[in-house]
């Protein structure tokens, strides 16, 4: 099975000489298709210059990017994507539903069923209204309508609910978990919300300077910064128990162990007449993945 | 696909109505407006009657003569920077490009340019036609007798000639939307070629009988005129160099429509 989106050694240079600066440099990753894959790094990593590579707006300096299998700007291939990049932005003099019919047409679909789309996307009441004096929160909106009005196999998502309310968030949220487990989409997230991909996001990659710094699973990338947050007496033997894997964190120690050793840990305490009065998992969030790999990734 | 895109490209330019009420509706308008108010101001300030019948056919090929005009062309750059500048203006390029083949984008632009000037030509024409009539009435003038078979030859080539230098007036837009990336500096700058060429013209003599090809290739105005075989401000041309005239009004058109669809190709949507 082909990958939704494959990048190869890929290089992109923008200016040259003096002014030029590398968004991507030998940058490779391989995104499988299936469940929501989130595309994590700072301002300036090459998040936006990936996606714009794939979809064929712009050439690579080097190297090669493949979506669903086929060269950058294979026009088969990128109608069987659709794709948010940045707020998009939309004629001003057409309507949200005119903007829907008009692009549907350019990518010859012959039942876009607009109605549907925006009612999907919250934008119902708003569909005969100019895209004039929408907010950023409703361009996003008219954006993945658009991008899933040709029923594509994959969507490229770039910071699909900036600008949006927490409400809207949610419901984006929803809708892109719904298009991964039920429409069998592929989808290709880019955001700085790190909570929002760890609710959403089955695997992600993080990206510094052009190159990636590390990826994998969310569930691995959250575990490996797990600690088991133990409130015990007498402290002393709990950190004789945990040897170099015991920490003390304020009047608590911070085991660092698995969720499988848990229990044996726990009886180990019992058996040393420890008194456990709470023990919970702190940490195992993306966020410290995240600034984990950030600083490797800049200290390379 | 090219369908698809020229169908998106129509059902966009018809609601962008700014655009189409005064690149390709007012100059018919123009046309019947300015006729009645000349015809008005002869009548009642100059206090003259224009001598003979009116000639409704000639007033028709008469209207297509004034896409021409500097000042007409104005309204058709505006529809043409609305077609092929707007992409840039919105930055709009990263939601279309993916959806269909850049070629056929810029294809459909062409397409759409084209369809709308043939329309706004039939417009200007029957603005003459209308201008005509009520010209008719204002200065009590009889109307002349219709000769379908002279006017047909002069109508087609006056439509011919007219579309033609339009359309280099459009491909010269485009070129310059794409290298420029805005839609203003496409205007001012076809719109001051357009002022420099009449201005030249002006100035040159060219033998009428046999217009030397260079000069149809330098002004594509100077061609179009060849085409209408009614010369304005060089002196009568002759039919004989009609398929010149429309060669090389044709080559400027693929020349420079060419450059825009292979810029536009290799072009690099690093913002819109």
């Amino acid at each position: 099975m082909t990958t939704a989106l494959q990048a190869i050694g890929l290089t992109k240079t923008f200016g040259s000489s003096g002014g030029a600066v590398q968004a991507l440099d030998h940058f490779s990753l391989d995104i499988p298709r299936g469940g929501v894959f989130g595309v994590l790094g700072p301002n300036g990593a090459g998040k936006s210059t990936l996606f714009r590579l794939a979809l064929g707006l712009i050439r690579p300096t080097n190297g090669e990017v493949r979506l669903l299998g086929a060269p950058a700007g294979d026009v088969g291939a990128l109608r069987r994507i659709g794709s948010v990049i940045e707020t998009p932005r939309f004629h001003p003099y057409l309507t949200a539903r005119e903007t829907l019919v008009m692009l549907s047409t350019l990518s010859g679909v012959k039942d876009p069923q607009v109605g549907v789309w925006l009612e999907r996307v919250g934008l119902a009441e708003a569909a005969d209204r100019r895209t004039k004096g929408f907010s950023v929160g409703m361009k996003q909106r008219l954006g993945l309508a658009a991008a899933l009005i040709t029923r594509p196999e994959a969507v490229i998502l770039d910071e699909p609910t900036s600008g949006m309310d927490p409400a809207g968030i949610i419901e984006i949220r929803d809708l892109i978990r719904q298009l991964a487990d039920k429409d069998g989409v592929t989808v290709i997230l880019a955001s700085h919300q790190l909570d929002e991909v760890q609710r959403v996001c089955d695997r992600v990659a993080f990206l510094a300077k052009g190159k990636v710094i590390g990826s994998g699973s969310v569930a691995e990338m959250t575990s490996s910064n797990e600690k088991l947050r133990l409130l015990a007496t007498p402290q002393a033997t709990v950190l004789e128990i945990l040897g170099a894997r015991g920490q003390v964190d304020e009047d608590a120690v911070l085991a660092d162990v698995t969720r499988a050793q848990a229990p044996d840990l726990i009886r180990a305490l019992a058996h040393k007449g420890v008194d456990v009065v709470e023990a919970r998992w702190v940490g195992g969030d993306l966020e410290r993945a995240y600034f984990f790999h950030m600083d490797a990734g800049h200290a390379d | 696909m090219l369908t698809d895109a020229l169908k998106a490209e129509t059902y966009r330019l018809w609601r962008d109505r700014g655009a189409v009420f005064w690149g390709f509706a007012f100059p018919g308008i123009g046309v019947f407006l300015l006729g009645i108010v000349a015809s008005l101001f002869i009548r009642f300030v100059a206090k003259q009657q224009m001598p003979g019948a009116i000639n409704l056919g000639s007033d028709t090929i008469g209207a297509l003569g004034g896409a021409g005009s500097p000042i007409t062309q104005i309204f058709f750059l505006i529809a043409a920077a609305a077609i092929f500048g707007t992409d840039y203006r919105w930055e709009t390029w990263r939601l279309e490009t993916p959806r269909n083949s850049r070629i056929n984008l810029m294809l459909a632009k062409f397409a759409a340019y084209g369809l709308g000037v043939f329309l706004a030509l039939l417009g200007m024409a029957v603005g003459g036609l209308l201008s005509g009539l009520v010209r008719a009435v204002i200065e009590t003038s009889p109307i002349a007798p219709f000769d379908f078979a002279t006017w047909q030859a002069g109508f087609l080539r006056g439509l011919v000639a007219s579309w033609l230098e339009l359309m280099v007036v459009g491909v010269i837009t485009a070129l310059l939307a794409v290298l420029t990336r805005t839609n203003v500096a496409a205007i001012i700058v076809t719109l001051l070629l357009a002022f420099a060429q009449a201005i030249i013209m002006g100035q040159v003599r060219i033998d009428p009988r046999e217009p030397p090809l260079d000069a149809l290739a330098s002004f594509p105005a100077l061609a179009a005129n060849v085409v209408r075989g009614g010369p304005v401000d060089i002196g009568g041309a002759t039919a004989n160099g009609a398929p010149a005239a429309v060669l090389m009004l044709v080559l400027w058109i693929v020349v420079f429509g060419g450059a825009a669809i292979l810029l536009f190709l290799r072009q690099e949507l690093t913002r819109e």
